[in-house]
Formats: C-alpha cells, sequence, structure tokens
C-alpha cells in the first residue's frame, strides 16, 4: 500500500535520510522509532508528499512521488490522515468545526459532513465535548478531536507523529489504545514515537531509523 | 458561496483595516476619476474650440475665377477636408465691414483685399500637426499665394490638452499602483492571521485553489467597493444637484457641459467600479502568490 524503495533525501545540502526501504501493507499497524533528529518524521512528510525524496521514490497506491502531478497532491492526501504532537487544532473553532472541517475543505455536502463528523467524534469518545473550543480541552482530549479529524475522511491511512509526546501516561496508552482499535477497524497506522515503552509491549512491525539510516525493519 | 462566505467572514471579523484599505483607494479613485472628468471636459471644449478653426487658402490674383473653381474642387476631395467654401474680394469686404463696422471701399479706390477657400478640417484632423500637414499640402498647390490659421493657438492648445492627458495617465498608473499595493498588504496580513487554517487546510487535503479564492474573493469586494463608493462620491452630488437645483441644466450649459456629456462623463466613472475590482483582484493576486 505504501512503499518507500531506497529513499533518500537531501535538505539545505544535509543528508537527512539515505536508502530508507521498507513498505506497508493494508491495515498494517507499524511503529517508526528512533532517536529525537533520526528522521521519523521526514519519513512522515515524505509519505505525506510535503517533502519529496531527492533519492529513490515513495509509493502510495499506485501513485509514484516521481510522476505524481502537483494538482493530485490534495487528493491523494485525502486518503491519508495525520495527528501531530501540537495537535494543529484551529484555535477559534470548536471540537465540532474542527473535524467538520477537514470534510468541507473537500466540498463534501452538507448534510453528510454532520452525520461523519458525529460519528468520528464519537469514535474517538468526544461526542460530549463537540462544542468545546480547544482551549477548554485537554491535552488528551485535543488529541482525541486531531484523531477524528484524522479519520473523519476515511482514510486508508493514519499517520501519527509523535501523538503523545506531550501526553501523561494515562493519556499516552488511551491515545494508544485508540489507535489500535481504528487499526483494527481496517486503517493502516504508521505511528512515529520514540518512547520505547509503547513499542515493547505492542506485537506491531518495528522500523528502526538512526542518523537516517534504517536500522532495522521487523518485530 | 464558501469562498464569498470566507470572504465576509474576513471582513467583518477585521472591520477597521477593510475600512481603511477601501477608503484609501476609494480616495485614489475619486482622484483619479475627478481628474479623468476635467481632461474630459477640456478635451471636449477644446474639440469644439477646434471645430471653430478654418484655414484661409489665399489665391494668386493672376488666377481666373475658373481656376479658382477649379482649384476648389481639388482641395475638396481631399480626405482631412470636411468642406470649403470660396470667398470673393466682394465677401472679403463684407466680412471686413461685419467685423470693423467700417467700408473699405470708402475710403480705397481699389478693394485690395485677396480672395481665398476657407476650408473647415474633418474631425480627427483637428490638431496642430494636422493643421501644419494639410497648410503645407495646400501651400504646395498651384495658384495658392498663402495659408494662414491659428497656428500658435492650436499648437499651445495642443500642448496643454497633452499635459492634462500626462497629468491623466501618470495619476491612473500612481493610483493604480496604490490600489494595488494597499490590497496586497490588506490580503497579505489576512493571509498571515490564517497561515495556521491555511497549513491545516493542506493537512487535510484542500487544493490550492480551495485556500486561495477567498482571499482573490476578499480583494474583489474591496476594490470593488472602493469603486462604487468613489462612483457614488463623484456622480451624487450631480444628480442631487440636477433634481434640487433649478434650472440646472441650463446653467451647466453656460460652460459647455450639455446633458449628453453628462451621460457620458457618468458612464466614465462607472468604469471606476470594475477598474477598482480588476485593481483588487490584481492586488490580491500578488499577495496570495507571495504569501499563500
Amino acid at each position: 500500500m505504501i512503499r518507500l524503495d531506497s529513499v533518500g533525501l537531501v535538505l539545505h545540502r544535509t543528508t537527512v535520510l539515505q536508502d530508507i526501504t521498507f513498505r506497508i501493507r493494508r491495515g498494517e499497524f507499524v511503529y517508526l522509532t528512533g532517536p529525537s533528529g533520526a528522521g521519523k518524521s521526514s519519513i512522515l512528510k515524505l509519505i505525506h508528499l510535503d517533502l519529496f525524496p531527492t533519492a529513490g521514490m515513495v509509493a502510495i497506491q499506485d501513485m509514484d512521488s516521481r510522476r505524481i502531478p502537483g494538482s493530485r497532491i490534495p487528493f491523494l492526501r485525502r486518503m491519508i490522515g495525520c495527528i501531530f504532537q501540537d495537535y494543529k487544532l484551529l484555535r477559534d473553532r470548536t471540537a465540532y468545526e474542527n473535524v467538520s472541517f477537514a470534510l468541507e475543505v473537500t466540498g463534501a455536502k452538507h448534510r453528510s459532513i454532520r452525520h461523519k463528523v458525529l460519528q468520528a467524534l464519537h469514535t474517538v469518545g468526544m461526542s460530549h465535548r463537540l462544542n468545546h473550543f480547544p482551549r477548554e480541552l485537554s491535552g488528551g482530549e485535543c488529541q482525541r478531536v486531531a484523531i477524528a479529524r484524522a479519520i473523519v475522511q476515511e482514510p486508508s491511512v493514519l499517520l501519527a507523529d509523535e501523538p503523545t509526546g506531550n501526553l501523561d501516561d494515562e493519556n499516552t496508552w488511551a491515545i494508544t489504545d485508540l489507535l489500535a482499535s481504528i487499526n483494527r477497524c481496517g486503517t493502516a497506522v504508521l505511528m512515529a514515537t520514540h518512547k520505547t515503552e509503547l513499542i515493547s509491549t505492542g506485537s506491531h512491525r518495528i522500523v528502526r531509523i538512526a542518523n537516517g539510516r534504517m536500522v532495522s525493519c521487523g518485530l | 458561496m464558501r469562498s464569498l462566505s470566507e470572504a465576509f467572514t474576513a471582513i467583518v471579523r477585521f472591520p477597521g483595516r477593510t475600512l481603511v484599505s477601501v477608503l484609501a483607494i476609494t480616495m485614489a479613485l475619486v482622484l483619479f476619476g475627478a481628474f479623468g472628468l476635467l481632461a474630459y471636459y477640456s478635451h471636449t471644449i477644446m474639440d469644439l474650440l477646434r471645430k471653430n478653426e478654418e484655414i484661409s487658402v489665399y489665391i494668386e490674383d493672376r488666377l481666373s475665377d475658373a481656376d479658382m473653381l477649379a482649384l476648389d474642387a481639388s482641395i475638396s476631395p481631399l480626405p482631412e477636408v470636411e468642406s470649403t467654401r470660396i470667398v470673393s474680394r466682394e465677401d472679403a469686404a463684407g466680412e471686413f465691414e461685419r467685423m470693423f463696422g467700417e467700408n473699405l471701399l470708402s475710403t480705397l479706390e481699389e478693394n485690395p483685399l485677396p480672395r481665398s477657400i476657407v476650408v473647415v478640417v474633418g474631425d480627427g484632423y483637428r490638431n496642430a500637426i494636422s493643421f501644419q500637414q494639410i497648410g503645407k499640402k495646400l501651400e504646395a498647390m498651384n495658384g495658392v499665394e498663402s495659408v494662414e490659421y491659428g497656428r500658435e493657438w492650436m499648437a499651445k492648445m495642443d500642448f496643454v490638452l497633452m499635459i492634462i492627458l500626462g497629468v491623466e495617465v501618470t495619476l491612473g498608473v500612481l493610483v493604480g499602483i496604490a490600489g494595488i499595493i494597499i490590497i496586497s498588504s490588506s490580503i497579505g496580513t489576512n493571509v498571515a492571521i490564517r497561515r495556521e487554517a491555511i497549513e491545516i487546510m493542506r493537512l487535510v487535503g484542500a487544493t490550492e485553489g480551495f485556500i486561495r479564492r477567498p482571499f482573490y474573493m476578499e480583494g474583489f469586494i474591496q476594490g470593488a467597493s472602493a469603486g462604487i463608493v468613489a462612483y457614488a462620491v463623484l456622480v451624487g452630488p450631480i444628480f442631487w444637484a440636477n433634481r434640487s437645483v433649478p434650472d440646472f441644466e441650463v446653467y451647466l450649459h453656460t460652460f459647455g457641459i450639455s446633458a449628453e456629456l453628462l451621460m457620458r462623463a457618468s458612464c466614465f466613472l462607472g468604469s471606476l467600479i470594475p477598474a477598482g475590482a480588476l485593481l483588487g483582484l490584481f492586488g490580491s493576486h500578488l499577495a496570495v502568490r507571495r504569501t499563500v
């Protein structure tokens, strides 16, 4: 479903990634781990087509990073949900509006937006907080809203960049469980994290990165 | 529809900034429109004055009346000539008497005034350069002694008109640049404020067109609003005076301003609205290209 073949990335004359090769199959849960600055976020940005490889190629379903026209990128991104350590929620919009925003930009019909947004907020356990602004929510709740926004478009893959980086232990496990339950419904998840305690408890595949190179790719 | 509502949201959210931007462009457009009116009025008045300007072609004494008629027949078909009129010695003496109130023949034994052909120049040739060219052409004709017309004042009129048009064009360029800068900076600020939302839009798969359209719409609305206000400021007083001041049309007529001229001026000022909208679009295009 997602394939990275001998991917290299040079930014501002600095080699960020070198010879990265791995695949993510449909419905798979993969951890991407390594120390800070190893290149985890860069790999997620390559898959999201925020960055383009300077060597090798990234393929998402049938689209190849070397050949995809710029006008197709937004449509590809609709198949990829993203969540971040800092949530990236709009501060002047409620939880409901933040989630509906993701559908509005795709030109979805108003009636279907409401149904899907309520469904997504229910999935992440935030139905009772839909009219609250991000400043009125805890970190864990903000991340749940961000997850709702990421899954509301029913993406085939979810990219999570240190989603528990700002959360306490309780919320870290809650969010990890939530991502695992989303994965069980068929959405592939690629979760970048440097928290080894999360990785050690799961039975998911782990891609380890260090100094921009892939160290291992297995259980 | 969504672009329109987003644009109005931005305008409502920052009314002060929008108002300052619209007022600044309005002032620039009013200045341009007012000077445009002056240029248009000057052009019309000068065209009226030039219409009365004729070329007098004085005929050599040796030419017979038949030859003079032949000369007139060769001048009439020239493309620059609207009409000709033959002035005999007697006609000239009569005109002299009309102008100076004195019978020339009462003091002189012989009428000294020459025969002439008066040439009325056609539309599109009533300027100093064309008069000069026609004059040379007539002078070169066989039997023509000299050619006379208001050479100096025609040149002065052309010069004044050129200055007015030059100022108008310069003003147009300056107003255009100022309007584009004002709208561009206003939209640029709005883009900066909405940077976070733009980043999230890209994240969730919004197309570039979807992201940019509201900013274009906002620039369009600001520019068109400024055009409408400028139009109202310039045309409003004329309409008000037309309704409220008795014999307003008669009063205007003494200045050579006809109802048709007013109508044309109103149409010219109406072009301030699309001009403002275009400025808005172009200004927002620059801001969006630079910042989004």
